[in-house]
């Protein structure tokens, strides 16, 4: 089901957040809004649900208009940040519960629910009360939940943020993997760049209330149209090359220990598979990545080391 | 705008909050608006101050409102000095007989007022225990029937309100921050003074207006103990009940006098803590220090002494109802069950009267009171917040001022209520939904909204998801808060006495009557029917249902 945004409009005590916002999100796909806390990403994904009602505008689900559908008569499913699994009732009855708001038979309902919690790897943990599962258990659930109602549209409202590094890579694929599966339309937001990327056929960076890019992760990764963007997603070097543009210039793409920029090292960090460096040059502070174990050499603070910058850099404006 | 938008939306809870909205305006607002504004009538029939003129020309009137202030603000001090004093001694420290505290609440619930004054008769009055005592001696003890009988009796009344409401505060500062104010190099009692007073003093606010409000609204003990210094709350029922058909205009007027103390009170109550009200990351509370030797042993002659005092009327209530007697004389040592006899076979339509109106009123408060939770809650607004600011109004309001705007509003008109039971259940239902609509909304503050968000989004609406997901969680806290109410219910006096009529007396009115007219055993036989009746479903309620029934709400 493709969805559309028309020219919504909404305020937020007073102020405008967003202003004639347009933005189509297409069929099947899993689409991100991706942003830092503010930017309108939650409300948009709100207004989707029915939560919020654009002040004017109108949103589309295919043909119909939703822009007043209380929330309930629209097939959504929707995982949140906290769970918000019913604490009185166990991971089965959660995930029978809308099987049964739907007039389903309770015993359809039953082998529906369980063959989905089997499906997210919680066959045996069918009777456990939520309080009793694990952060990632809990999330799961939740996912089973709103997808075993055959939505028409997915909406995740940032469901990795409350767990630990290695759980939501580790989710994070489950849920990419449920999504290719079902077809489902699915609108992911989130602030963390690097799930925005490995999630999604589309991100849409999002700049206080605007969009400011929508492409493919490859696409907006490579060709950020603007500083923002640029520095969003990766953390980008801004090279200055006068009035007042600026290159964009990837942390692994500068080449450390040969080239013609001079430089001094100021910090070095091993994360890992990557050692990152922060080295002053005549261009001002870079951050430069580089593998850990396939660099011939390490190099060490206060080392001075040559740079090659890459001469095709895209040009963008400002900051 | 947005917000009209929003209430399309919710039609459900919309109309809820209009049904709220009608039903207070109507019962409440409405009767006290007309009592307000009959009290400044004029001569001619328009504004006019005139009857405040002849009320405070009077010296009876002046005296009333006098003693009114007294009263209220002598209790309101003996009992913050011995409900602080116990609350600081059993938060703070560890000695023997600290535990017992725990049965207070119980007992202030279990002991209806009138009982606490008729017992207090028995042992302090001119015939009392104690002066049969001191007779051998020759010594006789001052007249109950005084200022300090009266301070006395209303103190160990009221101290309860004082106690819990600051152990609560003092139980709920978090010792991280008396360690770190340690840690920085200040001696113990500077950090009392300096971090742990200023965390605590919305607590002891709030715990003075309640005392204050609860004193000035009382009718059962200052009727019976102060007939030679009359409050404004037992003066208007006097005036009320006078065969001479007293001034209705002066009624009105100590009316209002009462609600405007009342709120006056709760505004500066408000002000003070406005500015006072912190944000506190609810941690651990500082674990009691244990003490021992002679300090130890004054703490716990204390508390052993506040519980017995305390418990003090039930005792006598039951001891006496099985001592033969005749009028005000009881003559301990012996034992009959004529009393009881006679109580039993008298008492159960008053019984029926109070345990049925109790339950009516408890049905419709419960179900009022978790409405208006949710909406103040979970919807909230301008209108909301008007709405909560309205069902805590009767907490200002006496009792007898309540019936009294309640008769005189509803008996003429389309809607007659005067002099039927449905009156009577409706100020039972206003009086406890302050606390009650309390009581439903803590708890709904730790149903996240996301919860509902979740079942409305699988496609369950959003008055239906209310019953199937919140009320759940919500439900051992409002069956708590309807225990509470019911019970409370059980021993209204105040309101009753306005209120009742022939056939519809309730088991406080009989004790009250029974009380004036002298007949004390069998007054005592009534209150042990009465606390039996509160006793046992609050016990069932407590220990079998494992409901937790709470005077602080």
């Amino acid at each position: 089901m493709r969805i559309r945004f028309e020219r919504v409009t909404q305020r937020y005590d007073g102020l405008a957040l967003f202003t004639d916002l347009d933005l189509e999100i297409p069929s099947g796909r899993f689409f991100t809004l991706l942003g830092p806390s503010g930017c309108g990403k939650t409300t948009l994904l709100r207004m989707l649900a029915g939560f919020v009602v654009p002040d004017a505008g109108r949103v589309w689900f295919g043909d119909r208009d939703v822009t007043v559908l209380p929330v309930h008569k629209r097939a959504i499913g929707m995982v949140f940040q906290d769970y918000a699994l019913f604490p009185d009732r166990s991971a089965l009855a959660n995930v029978m519960y809308g099987l049964l708001a739907r007039g389903v038979a309770a015993k359809e309902a039953k082998s529906r629910a369980m063959a989905m919690l089997e499906r997210v790897g919680l066959g045996a943990f069918a009777d456990r009360a939520p309080a009793t599962l694990s952060g990632g258990q809990r999330q799961r659930v939740a996912m089973a939940r709103a997808l075993v109602i055959d939505p028409e549209l997915l909406l995740l409202d940032e469901p990795l943020a409350a767990l630990d590094v290695k759980l939501r890579v580790e989710l994070r694929a489950m849920v990419r993997e449920l999504q290719l599966e079902s077809g489902i339309t699915t609108v992911f937001v989130t602030h963390d760049q690097e799930e925005a990327l490995a999630m999604s056929d589309v991100v849409a960076v999002m700049d206080r209330g605007r969009i400011v890019q929508m492409g493919a992760p490859q696409e907006i990764y490579a060709g950020p149209v603007n500083g923002y963007a640029a520095d969003f997603l990766g953390s980008a070097n801004l090279v200055p090359s006068g009035d007042g543009k600026h290159r964009v210039v990837r942390r692994e793409e500068i080449v450390i220990g040969e080239g013609e920029l001079p430089g001094v090292i100021e910090a070095v960090e091993v994360r890992g598979s990557i050692t990152g460096y922060r080295v002053r040059t005549a261009l001002g502070v870079l951050h430069v990545d580089t593998w850990s174990v396939q660099h011939g050499r390490a190099h060490e603070r206060g080392e001075e080391v040559m740079l090659r910058i890459p001469a095709d850099a895209r040009v963008v404006d400002g900051k | 705008m947005s917000a009209i938008l929003k209430m399309r939306r919710d039609p459900a809870w919309t109309a809820v909050m209009i049904a709220g909205f009608a039903i207070l305006g109507f019962f409440l607002v409405w009767p006290l608006v007309t009592t307000f504004a009959y009290s400044f009538r004029g001569k001619d029939g328009g504004f006019g101050l005139g009857g405040y003129a002849t009320f405070f020309a009077n010296r009876g009137y002046r005296d009333s409102v006098w003693n009114t202030l007294i009263l209220g603000g002598a209790v309101t001090v003996t009992s913050m000095i011995i409900g602080g004093a116990l609350a600081v001694l059993v938060a703070r420290c560890r000695f023997p007989f600290a535990g017992w505290v725990a049965v207070l609440p119980l007992v202030t619930l279990v002991i209806p007022d009138v009982v606490v004054a008729a017992a207090w008769t028995l042992i302090l009055g001119q015939q009392g225990i104690l002066n049969a005592w001191l007779e051998p001696t020759g010594l006789q003890i001052g007249s109950l029937y005084s200022w300090w009988g009266l301070i006395f009796v209303m103190t160990l009344n009221s101290y309860v309100y004082a106690f819990v409401m600051i152990y609560v505060g003092l139980r709920a500062v978090d010792r991280n921050l008396e360690e770190a104010a340690m840690s920085l190099g200040q001696p113990l009692a500077r950090v009392l003074t300096g971090v742990t007073l200023p965390l605590i003093l919305p607590s002891i606010f709030g715990a003075a207006l309640v005392v204050f409000t609860h004193v000035i609204g009382s009718f059962g003990i200052p009727a019976i103990l102060g007939p030679r210094m009359p409050v404004l709350a037992v003066k208007a029922y006097n005036e009320f009940v006078s065969e001479l058909g007293g001034n209705p205009q002066m009624q009105t007027i100590m009316a209002s006098l009462l609600v405007m103390l009342g709120v006056a009170m709760l505004a500066a109550q408000k002000l003070a803590i406005e500015r006072r009200q912190y944000q506190m990351e609810s941690g651990r509370a500082p674990a009691p220090i244990a003490i021992s030797g002679v300090p130890a042993m004054i703490a716990a002659a204390g508390v052993v002494l506040v519980v017995v005092l305390s418990l003090a009327p039930a005792v006598v209530a039951v001891v006496t109802a099985f001592t033969p007697a005749r009028g005000p004389v009881v003559n301990y040592g012996g034992f009959t069950t004529v009393h009881m006899a006679s109580a039993m076979g008298k008492s159960m339509q008053p019984l029926w009267n109070s345990l049925s109106l109790a339950a009516v009123a408890t049905l419709a408060g419960v179900i009022f009171s978790v409405a208006v939770a949710y909406l103040v809650v979970k919807r909230r607004s301008a209108l909301t917040r008007t709405l909560d600011v309205m069902v805590m109004l009767p907490l200002t309001i006496a009792g007898t001022v309540l019936g009294i705007a309640l008769v005189n509003t509803f008996n003429t008109g389309w809607l007659v209520l005067t002099g039927t039971w449905m009156i009577m259940a409706l100020a039972y239902f206003l009086r406890r939904i302050p606390n009650s609509v309390r009581a439903a909304e803590g708890p709904l503050h730790n149903v996240r909204d996301s919860i509902e968000e979740a079942s409305v989004s699988l496609g369950v609406p959003p008055l239906r998801t209310f019953f199937k997901v919140v009320l759940p969680l919500i439900g051992p806290a409002v069956a708590a808060a309807a225990v509470l109410m019911w019970v409370t219910s059980l021993s209204e006096l105040s309101a009753t006495i306005v209120l009742y009529y022939g056939g519809m007396s309730t088991m406080p009115i009989e004790i009250f009557q029974q009380v004036d007219s002298g007949r004390l055993a069998l007054a005592s036989a009534y209150s042990c029917i009465l606390m039996l009746a509160i006793f046992v479903p609050l016990a069932i309620a407590q220990w079998v249902f494992r409901v937790k029934v709470d005077v602080a709400q």
